[in-house]
């Protein structure tokens, strides 16, 4: 519709006004300055950022080094107005600082045990993880034919749930029902596995699963989800890798194993380091993945069933933390102290990787 | 790399080129497709377990006899391939369990925490990418030191203050306590950071208030990145575990009596317990399947948007 | 409406407390419907002025005036201005008919007393600002006092010390210190002057308005149909779309109303920008190097466009550009600027023909003027000790000077040329030949450029001898001799 008809219809006194009269800035009014528009705007940001993470971070050092913290329906169980009210009575040991949290946390047999199982799962799963996501990512990156379909495959875990998925998992790995795992074993000429129950089943004449094969079965989890995230990262990385480089290698008469040891991985290190710091981090902090291949397991407590007769087979730190800290609110100290040890674990490890990263990544 | 424009010293030269092309494609594709099938096994199992009938998968398994995977009736005179399990799982209620329930509060919960958390994180972001106040670099130094700690630290102290606020099995425990997400603020500062300063200018002269200027101009054009925050976060809700598990449980919440406020992982892991049913595998699955369906569509229609928020930031919402 | 400017100045203070000046005192007015161009290479403080006249930059120090009245410290939104930006800044989600439409949300008509009403709040608002200036400046003032008292302190210990280095430093800094206070203090009695200057004009805009309103009363009952009418502030629809497509007819582009700026092109979006600008009706329209962005075809074209523009609205226009032949081509007057200070203001042809200084000869003209070395005996000019221009006898004692001549000011004569040039090359453009060589017996390189039909008289010769039909003489410094 050309605009000239629409108007020379109706309201052609207006538009005349429209066309002849002077125009004026709207009625002049007073304006908040900028830094005040600045912090009405963080208000609602900022309200949530100081309740829900700056105050509980100081109030988990807090309570991590305060002797003996102990929670009451009162208004006295956060840590500093604990230490303040104690301050106040001259309650002596309700102000005692100490390591004391940290002592009871590192002689508790299963929170070492803890640590153990989370170091042994991470050794093994992040370089796995990240060794075949590497290559998938530069072979994908090599075709052209259903590279999409290929690439929406691998995206696929990301968006799956995870209790679902190790329901999935944990039927399939089942000694029982729906074990196709086992039905494939049977098939090939073995003999059945007990995967992941603690039960001992005198009818198909198993005994409990052992750590071993519990191991297996969580690795295998974690591979399937971790594939994805990294796959997408590489991709990425690779695709900002210019192809002149390539072309100049191939011109050089390099073959395309030295071209993707000398020029792709060199090139491709910032995401190579990125991705190691990030599963590192990520994987000592690792629960939810060791907790959902036992989803199909009939517990009392699902959400802390790790495997075993005392579901602690396999029970990762932040497992233990979040379950000592169920069981009874007392133990937040103890809780708060671990989570800090588990901090500290987790820093030093990155520190490690980057010192070594200084002569690796090529920026 | 055309073979014509190549140039080699013979025929037989060029045969050899040509075999050790054909052979490392096999072998790439046979490597991508071994992992491929890896990642889709799980899902196979999921669709084709939720359809089969609860005893004929049963018996399939314990015994690995593939007559009990046909078409047809099996011997209770159920047909092998039906919805039954569907039905039997959206239809059962008890104390313990109730999937449409979990369905509600998820849904809820998704839209009420990503309503917040792009609110705020909209605002937040354009007061860091747009606006001048004292302070501006030390809170953004605070921000970026809070990006750094896990979670599961404020997780201990959260938990705590949750009972005192006594939001224990509440909506407002479930959603506000993650209202702001320090990723999407910075997502959010990136794309605003963006958008030219000239933009912001030619809007000043012509009479534009900064927060108007923010409505009209800055949002309609980041709106694929908020597209791809409210998707991100929309997802992260629905597969939430570990809090909602901390705060809430089945004894339920005063609105109409006795209602469960677990969300969808929380009621999946719980519901097949001691204390809930006990049921063939089959069913199970279809509850897995029930709860992953949502979630396949979004990624359907939104695959885009997810994979490139994914590379860009890094997070999972 | 005529733009004036009275010592305007704007200095920003860097890191490390290091000022720069990046407009100095500039006074001059830009007369009601000219089209002005503000010329000067970088850094010059071309933008920054037209920042400050569109007021977005605050000056340091100075006054604006719009007409009569005082803008200085009137926001940007409220001066009734455009502004067209380089890369023309055009909202990407909307629609061309959306992005000149866009202003129009912010603007109404006067209505029955609006113009009384915004007069009155903007001296208001004036009176605030100035108040609130001078309460900031004196306590700037007091911390530098504060300074310079401390530092004296340290200049006794220091001359005490005998240590002659520092103490001549803190004696600098004490230099600067006082002079900073100075200024402020001249600052203050200048804003004290404009407070006075408000306060009248309060009182007249309070007067005014009390007019206005019973003017709109005896309306009302009058004739109330006219007073309804008067009284519609709010555009409606069809008023934004009508003005729309009168901008979008006026700049050329009606026909992309419905189009997204990235389906256009360079030279439609920078007119689509222009249209925004004017849909407000503003009383100054500013552009700040509107062409850069284009490609040489469509600068040309464009800048035709801008000046029909220009002439058809009569808007009164300032635009900046550091491209001396886009200035001369369009602009009624050029103001030539560098590093904060007017060079010259003036008709193009006059600033071109007649430079005020050696600066505004070499960056006006393409090929660049030709500047060599020569000197002034008993009143004569002579290069290389030869009078070169007998009919002028210049005043003043015998001293070396710089001699400029443009290219196509050089003259091919077979007797009287006493420019030598010791050539280098000979290029031929068709129309005409450029020669490429130095004056003898110096290094400076001159460009000469003589008709083809001379072809024959220069190929081959080491050496020509050129008359200057024209040359300016400037002082070493830099300052023109007449």
């Amino acid at each position: 519709m050309v605009p000239n008809e629409m108007i020379l219809k109706g309201n052609e006194v207006n538009t005349e006004k429209a066309l002849k009269s002077k125009l004026i800035s709207k009625r002049r009014h007073h304006t908040l300055p900028q830094w005040g528009t600045a912090w009405l705007v963080l208000f609602p940001a900022l309200i949530f950022l100081t309740m829900f993470m700056l105050y509980p971070i100081l109030n988990t050092f807090l309570s991590a080094f305060v002797q003996s913290y102990h929670y009451s329906d009162s208004a006295g169980s956060f840590a500093i107005s604990q230490f303040i009210a104690g301050v106040l009575d001259g309650n002596e040991t309700d102000m005692a600082f100490g390591l004391s949290n940290f002592k009871r946390a590192m002689g508790n047999g299963t929170f070492l045990r803890s640590i153990g199982n989370t170091a042994i799962l991470v050794i093994i799963e992040v370089p796995l993880t990240i060794t075949v996501s590497l290559l998938i990512a530069t072979f994908l990156n090599s075709i052209k034919v259903l590279k999409g379909f290929y690439q929406s495959v691998f995206f696929l875990p990301y968006v799956t749930n995870t209790i679902a998925l190790g329901l999935v998992f944990g039927i399939v790995f089942s000694n029982t029902e729906g074990g196709l795992a086992n039905v494939l074993i049977t098939k090939l000429g073995g003999k059945p596995i007990n995967w992941l129950s603690w039960m001992a089943d005198e009818h198909l004449g198993q005994a409990p699963a052992t750590r071993f094969h519990q191991g297996i079965v969580i690795v295998l989890y974690a591979l399937w989800n971790g594939l994805a995230f990294k796959i997408l990262v590489f991709m990425a990385g690779l695709a900002t890798i210019d192809s002149q480089y390539y072309n100049a290698a191939k011109i050089d008469g390099a073959s395309n194993f030295t071209i993707w040891r000398r020029i792709t991985l060199p090139l491709l290190s910032p995401q190579i380091l990125y991705i190691t710091i990030t599963s590192f981090i990520g994987a000592f902090k690792m629960y939810t993945g060791v907790m959902a291949v036992y989803s199909n397991m009939n517990v009392t407590k699902p959400a802390y069933y790790f495997g075993g007769a005392d579901g602690n087979d396999w029970v990762p730190v932040v497992g233990w933390i979040y379950s000592t800290l169920d069981g009874n609110r007392n133990n937040t100290g103890e809780a708060s102290a671990a989570s800090l040890i588990l901090l500290g674990i987790i820093m030093v490890i990155t520190a490690v990787q980057f010192a070594v990263s200084k002569k690796r990544v090529h920026y | 790399m055309a073979e014509h424009a190549m140039y080699f010293t013979d025929d037989k030269a060029r045969r050899i080129y040509l075999t050790k092309k054909i052979i490392s494609r096999v072998f790439v594709y046979l490597f991508l497709s071994i992992f491929a099938l890896f990642l889709i096994a799980p899902f196979i199992m999921m669709i084709a377990g939720s359809f089969i009938s609860a005893d004929s998968f049963h018996k399939f398994t314990l015994n690995g006899d593939f007559s009990y995977l046909g078409f047809g009736t099996n011997e209770l005179g159920e047909a092998n391939w039906s919805f039954a399990n569907y039905k039997q799982i959206l239809s059962m209620n008890n104390a313990n369990y109730n999937f449409p329930v979990y369905f509600l509060n998820t849904f809820i919960v998704a839209i009420i925490s990503t309503t917040v958390t792009v609110v705020t994180s909209v605002l937040a972001g354009f007061a860091f990418a747009r606006l001048e106040f004292k302070g501006k670099e030390a809170l953004f130094a605070i921000l970026l030191a809070t990006m750094m700690i896990p979670g599961e630290m404020m997780v201990i102290t959260n938990v705590i203050t949750v009972d005192l606020l006594g939001w224990y099995n509440t909506f407002a425990a479930l959603t506000l306590v993650h209202g702001v997400s320090v990723f999407y603020v910075f997502y959010l500062r990136q794309t605003f950071q963006q958008i030219p300063n000239e933009l912001y200018l030619a809007a000043k002269v012509d009479g534009v208030s900064d927060l108007g200027y923010l409505w009209k101009v800055m949002v309609p054009i980041a709106m694929p990145t908020i597209t791809t925050i409210i998707i991100l976060s929309m997802m992260g809700a629905w597969n939430s575990y570990v809090w909602p598990n901390l705060v809430t449980d089945n004894t339920g919440w005063a609105l109409n009596g006795n209602h469960s406020m677990k969300l969808v992982s929380n009621g999946l892991r719980d519901a097949f317990n001691a204390n809930g049913l006990e049921t063939g595998e089959a069913i199970k699955i279809a509850g897995s399947m029930v709860i992953s369906t949502p979630l396949f569509i979004v990624f359907i229609l939104f695959r885009k948007y997810i994979m490139r928020g994914v590379s860009r930031s890094g997070i999972k919402g | 409406m005529d733009v004036r400017i009275e010592n305007l100045t704007k200095t920003f203070v860097g890191k490390k407390g290091v000022e720069t000046t990046a407009v100095d005192k500039m006074t001059f007015t830009i007369p009601d419907g000219k089209l002005v161009g503000l010329l000067g290479p970088s850094g010059c403080g071309k933008s920054t002025t037209l920042y400050m006249i569109a007021g977005l930059h605050k000056p340091t120090g100075g006054r604006i005036w719009f007409g009569d009245e005082d803008v200085t410290n009137v926001p940007p939104e409220n001066r009734g201005i455009g502004l067209v930006f380089q890369n023309y800044a055009l909202y990407p989600h909307l629609s061309v008919r959306q992005n000149i439409e866009f202003p129009l949300d912010n603007v109404r008509f006067p209505g029955p007393y609006g113009e009384e009403e915004n007069r009155l709040f903007d001296a208001q608002n004036d009176e605030k600002t100035s108040i609130k200036d001078l309460a900031r400046t004196e306590k700037t003032i007091a911390k530098t006092e504060k300074q310079v008292d401390s530092l004296s302190k340290k200049l006794e210990s220091a001359k005490s010390a005998g240590d002659e280095e520092t103490a001549a430093r803190v004696q600098e800094k004490i230099e600067n210190g006082k002079k900073r206070i100075e200024s402020l203090k001249e600052h203050i009695a200048s804003v004290n002057e404009h407070l006075k200057f408000v306060a009248e004009e309060i009182k007249k805009a309070e007067v005014e308005l009390e007019k206005a309103k019973a003017a709109y009363e005896e309306l009302k009952v009058k004739d109330p149909v006219a007073a309804e009418e008067k009284a519609r502030t709010k555009l409606s629809k069809e008023d934004k779309d009508a003005i729309a497509l009168e901008m979008a007819k006026v700049v050329d582009i009606a026909q992309f109303l419905d189009r997204k700026p990235k389906e256009l092109s360079g030279g439609q979006q920078q007119r689509v920008a222009i249209a925004r600008a004017l849909a407000k009706r503003p009383r100054v329209l500013l552009l700040d190097e509107p062409l850069s962005n284009l490609d040489a075809r469509l600068r040309l074209q464009t800048r035709e466009e801008i000046k029909r523009i220009q002439r058809e609205t009569g808007i009164t226009t300032v635009f900046v550009t550091h491209d001396q032949e886009e200035a001369m081509s369009i602009s009624d007057f050029i103001v030539v600027m560098k590093l904060g200070v007017i060079q010259q203001i003036d008709e193009p042809q006059k600033v071109y023909e007649e430079p005020a200084n050696l600066f505004v000869a070499k960056f006006l003209g393409s090929p660049a003027i030709n500047v060599f070395d020569g000197e002034l005996k008993a009143g004569k000019l002579l290069l290389n000790g030869e009078v070169i221009d007998i009919d002028k006898a210049y005043k003043g004692e015998d001293r070396p000077v710089k001699v400029a001549v443009r290219p196509e000011s050089f003259e091919y004569v077979e007797k009287g040329a006493n420019v030598p040039v010791v050539v280098t090359t000979v290029e031929q453009i068709g129309r005409d030949i450029t020669v490429n060589g130095n004056i003898k017996g110096q290094e400076n390189h001159i460009k000469a450029i003589i008709p083809s039909e001379l072809r024959a008289k220069i190929l081959g010769k080491a050496e020509v001898s050129f008359r200057a039909k024209r040359l300016y003489v400037f002082e070493e410094t830099g300052e023109r001799i007449k």
